[in-house]
C-alpha cells in the first residue's frame, strides 16, 4: 500500500515537471509577478481597493493566446477588516480560491511590437466565484529590453459573478468594480 | 468640576477612537510571528495540491507554512523552490539568493497556480539557509 503511494507520487511529479517544461517549451512569454488591481471605491467612503502582486500571466506569442491567473487570496488591502470580508463574505475564497482569464490578442504579432506602446484588442473569458463572464477590452503593448510590457483594465460589476453586495453596504462599494493590469511577460 | 466633565469627555472621545480604530480597522497579521501551522518540503505541498487542488485548498490557503527546498529561480523579490513552489517575500532580501542553494522560507499559503502548476507562497520571510 505504502508502494502504491509512493509510485503515485513519482508519477505525479513527473508528469507535473514534464506540464512545468511544456509550458516554456513554447514561445510562452511569462510574469509570475503580475500586478493585478480593483477598485471599487464611491465618493466620500473609505477606499475600496485591492492590489494583488502575485498575479501569473502567460502570452504566447506564436498564437496571441493569452491566460492569466490571480490567487483571490493574494488580494491586499488597506484595511485588513475589508480583506476578511472580501475573502470570507464576497468573493468566498477558501470555495473559490482563484480568478481565470483566458483569451486571444487580437491580431498579436511579437515582430510589430517596439518600445512604442500600441493599443491591442483583447477578448476573452474571465472565471471567479464559480461564475464566467465575457471581457473585451484594449490593452498597450510594448517591448521594453527583450519583454512584453502589457498595461490596461476593464470593468465588471459583482453581479456578473453572482457576488452580492449587502444593503447596508451598497452605497460605499461602487456597482462597477474597475480592474487595471501590468504586466512584465519574459521570454 | 467643570474640569472634571471636560477630562471625562475628552477621554470618551479618545476611546471610542482606540476602540473604532481596534474593530474596524485592526492591523494586519504579522506571519513571520504566528506560530507555523505545517512544516512540509516543496516537493510534498505541491504533491497534495496537483493531487487534490479542493482538500489541499481547504487545509492550507492562508495558513502559516514553513517550507524547504532548493532554489531553482530567482526574480525581484520572489523565488521558486524545485520548479513547484513560488515564493513572494515580505520585504526587499537584505542578501542575493542563488540558484542551486537550500533555503527555509516562512510565509502564508495562497494557493495553487495551474498555469504555472506551483504553490504560491506569499509575506514570506526566510528562516534560515542551509
Amino acid at each position: 500500500m505504502k508502494n502504491m503511494k509512493t509510485v503515485q507520487l513519482v508519477a505525479i511529479l513527473f508528469m507535473t515537471g514534464v506540464f512545468a517544461t511544456h509550458l516554456y517549451g513554447q514561445n510562452n512569454y511569462v510574469d509570475k509577478a503580475g500586478y493585478l488591481k480593483f477598485e471599487a471605491s464611491e465618493k466620500l467612503f473609505e477606499p475600496v481597493e485591492a492590489v494583488n502582486k502575485s498575479v501569473t500571466a502567460v502570452l504566447n506569442t506564436d498564437t496571441g493566446e493569452f491566460a492569466s491567473l490571480a490567487l483571490v487570496v493574494g488580494f491586499r488591502f488597506e484595511n485588513s477588516l475589508m480583506e476578511e470580508h472580501f475573502n470570507e463574505n464576497y468573493i468566498e475564497s477558501e470555495t473559490y480560491p482563484k480568478a481565470i482569464f483566458r483569451g486571444m490578442l487580437i491580431d498579436f504579432d511579437l515582430s510589430n511590437l517596439s518600445d512604442e506602446p500600441v493599443e491591442i484588442a483583447v477578448d476573452g473569458k474571465l472565471a471567479l466565484h464559480g461564475k464566467e463572464k465575457e471581457v473585451k477590452t484594449m490593452v498597450s503593448l510594448q517591448k521594453l529590453n527583450g519583454a512584453v510590457v502589457m498595461k490596461g483594465g476593464f470593468t465588471v460589476t459583482p453581479s456578473d459573478f453572482a457576488i452580492e453586495i449587502p444593503s447596508i453596504v451598497k452605497n460605499k462599494i461602487a456597482r462597477e468594480v474597475l480592474v487595471s493590469l501590468n504586466f512584465n511577460l519574459k521570454p | 468640576m467643570k474640569y472634571a466633565l471636560i477630562s471625562l469627555t475628552v477621554l470618551i472621545i479618545l476611546s471610542g477612537f482606540v476602540i473604532y480604530e481596534k474593530v474596524f480597522n485592526p492591523v494586519h497579521r504579522e506571519i513571520a510571528k504566528e506560530p507555523t501551522a505545517f512544516a512540509i518540503s516543496a516537493d510534498e505541498l505541491q504533491f497534495h495540491f496537483a493531487d487534490d487542488q479542493e482538500t489541499a485548498a481547504h487545509k492550507y490557503i492562508d495558513k502559516v507554512i514553513e517550507t524547504h527546498g532548493a532554489i531553482t529561480e530567482v526574480g525581484t523579490n520572489t523565488i521558486v523552490l524545485e520548479n513547484r513552489v513560488q515564493v513572494y517575500f515580505l520585504n526587499d532580501l537584505k542578501r542575493g539568493l542563488t540558484i542551486g542553494e537550500n533555503v527555509n522560507i516562512k510565509g502564508r499559503c495562497v494557493g495553487f497556480d495551474e498555469l504555472l502548476l506551483a504553490v504560491k507562497i506569499d509575506q514570506a520571510t526566510t528562516i534560515k539557509t542551509n
